[in-house]
């Protein structure tokens, strides 16, 4: 077994906080995303929609769902500029992310719609209530509940996710990992800094969850 | 059930488009190509630009690597930047993945490449690229590790296990000995030079396949590895640009050859490649 030196990383300590930014920043730039799509696409396809809308929507989540995110992300960023759509990295790298994880949790909104009873819908009706104030007011509040910790899953997902980036011209946490590695040629030291890292950006977000789960919850108890 | 339809039929139009993506790079050179070819503003865009941007895959070390400020430095750079001075322009270095490069380059994420990289790999990916004179020369050579005493040569690789990086001139040597007679019981590709040396040192496989300086830097830093010194091919690098960039490439080799000429590339030379 190789012995650990971890001081080899030393002189490259300082290259960590620029990469471990860009991580964070495709990390909760895409998630914000996935999550204003996977509300929107989620609870639409619940519905009954026009055909049409229905077909890309339907599309657009089997599609994601369905290829490697390392293809998505080739095709968008080296790609689409075949179709004279230029992306910066970065952007290519959020938007990606995003429509990712978007598909993946629009199902899971999409499954907490599906479980608020039915007479909430019921009592909503018999109240006055139009359909955009039912589901606006009464189903979402509740079923986002249901899709907290999924969503939160889905966050530390799209954390480690980000390591796929690094197929892009952007040096985020994992491409720099690369980058040492093939400078001094110490893996081990590297990879398990790395591991790490990630590892303490995730588990923060569980506690972030629980917390936000404690206050989610309040008027269950 | 005509729903179904229609949704296979939309899956079926969005993969084929993005399919037509993949290759459709090519097509798009084809068509850059005819624009210009009559009008080759390559060289002039970059010296109106005032600046020569070089894509490179700062992982192959003496070639090009980061540095603890997160410089890229090494041969190419130096290289690059000593064109850039000849033309009174700045040269930027474009921190690129390897298999990223010549996608980027058709992007028009830079110029040109200069990322030790053999004409064969440039148009192994595409034959729609612009090469200049090879500027360097360089041998894939058999690394093992040092208690090795059964490789002496590439014909002792017969029934061994050889790593390569996946896509790069070692790897088409590599894939080549077959061809020469000599059958390795196993050729593993991996995505960078440093993956197979993890592997040598793990004793999963028997020797790899490199370029001579990278074989040479590498047995600097860790004598646990053994350089055999029978290259089993010899190749060039070259700058690569976009195709139809006809004046750039020129411009190019016009410098290289004064820069070999007033010594200045010698002097690059001996300070990243000098083999001791």
């Amino acid at each position: 077994m190789t012995n650990l030196d971890f001081t080899t990383l030393l002189p490259y300590i300082n290259l960590l906080p620029a990469a471990i930014a860009i991580t964070l920043q495709v990390g909760l730039g895409g998630f914000i995303l996935a999550i204003v799509l996977a509300i929107v696409v989620g609870s639409l396809r619940t519905r009954k929609l026009n055909w049409a809308v229905h077909l890309v929507l339907t599309a657009y989540v089997e599609f994601f769902r369905g290829t490697p995110l390392l293809v998505q992300l080739f095709v968008v960023y080296y790609g689409l500029p075949s179709f004279g759509i230029r992306i910066e990295p970065m952007i290519a790298a959020i938007v990606t992310m995003g429509l990712n994880s978007g598909a993946y949790l629009s199902e899971v909104v999409r499954a907490s719609i599906l479980s608020v009873d039915r007479g909430q819908y019921e009592a909503a009706a018999m109240l006055g209530y139009n359909s955009l104030q039912t589901i606006s007011q009464i189903i979402l509040p509740q079923a986002l509940r249901i899709a907290v910790p999924t969503f939160m899953n889905g966050f530390s997902s799209i954390i480690k996710e980000t390591s796929l980036i690094s197929v892009l011209p952007v040096v985020e946490l994992t491409k720099l990992g690369n980058q040492i590695y093939a400078k001094t040629y110490h893996p081990f030291e590297i990879y398990i800094t790395m591991a790490i890292i990630y590892f303490v950006m995730t588990y923060s977000v569980t506690f972030l969850a629980k917390w936000l789960e404690r206050r989610l919850s309040v008027w269950v108890n | 059930m005509k729903r179904f339809k229609l949704l296979v039929m939309a899956l079926v139009v969005v993969l084929s488009a993005f399919a037509l993506a993949g290759c459709g790079s090519s097509d798009q050179k084809a068509g850059d190509a005819t624009n210009t070819g009559s009008t080759d503003a390559s060289l002039q865009t970059v010296l109106d630009r005032g600046v020569l941007r070089v894509g490179m895959c700062p992982e192959y070390p003496p070639f090009e690597s980061i540095n603890e400020n997160n410089e890229i430095v090494g041969f190419d750079p130096s290289l690059a930047a000593a064109i850039g001075k000849e033309w009174g322009v700045e040269v930027e270095c474009i921190n690129t993945p390897w298999e990223g490069l010549i996608a980027g380059l058709n992007n028009g994420d830079y110029d040109v490449i200069m990322s030790a990289m053999s004409p064969e790999e440039a148009t192994a990916a595409t034959k729609a690229v612009e090469l200049s004179e090879n500027y360097y020369e360089l041998a894939d050579v058999i690394v093992v590790r040092a208690d090795n005493t059964d490789i002496k040569s590439k014909e002792d690789l017969a029934g061994k296990i050889v790593g390569v990086q996946d896509a790069c001139s070692a790897a088409q040597a590599a894939e080549d000995l077959p061809n020469q007679g000599i059958k390795v019981a196993k050729l593993n590709h991996y995505t960078r030079n440093a993956e197979a040396y993890a592997e040598l040192a793990n004793g999963r496989i028997d020797a790899l396949v490199v370029s001579l300086t990278y074989a040479n830097e590498q047995a600097k830093n860790n004598p646990g590895y053994k350089v055999i010194n029978d290259p089993l091919h010899n190749v060039g690098i070259a700058v690569v640009a976009k195709e139809g960039s006809v004046a750039l490439i020129n411009k190019i080799n016009e410098t290289v050859n004064k820069l070999k000429a007033n010594g200045t590339y010698d002097e690059i030379a001996v300070q990243w490649l000098a083999a001791d």
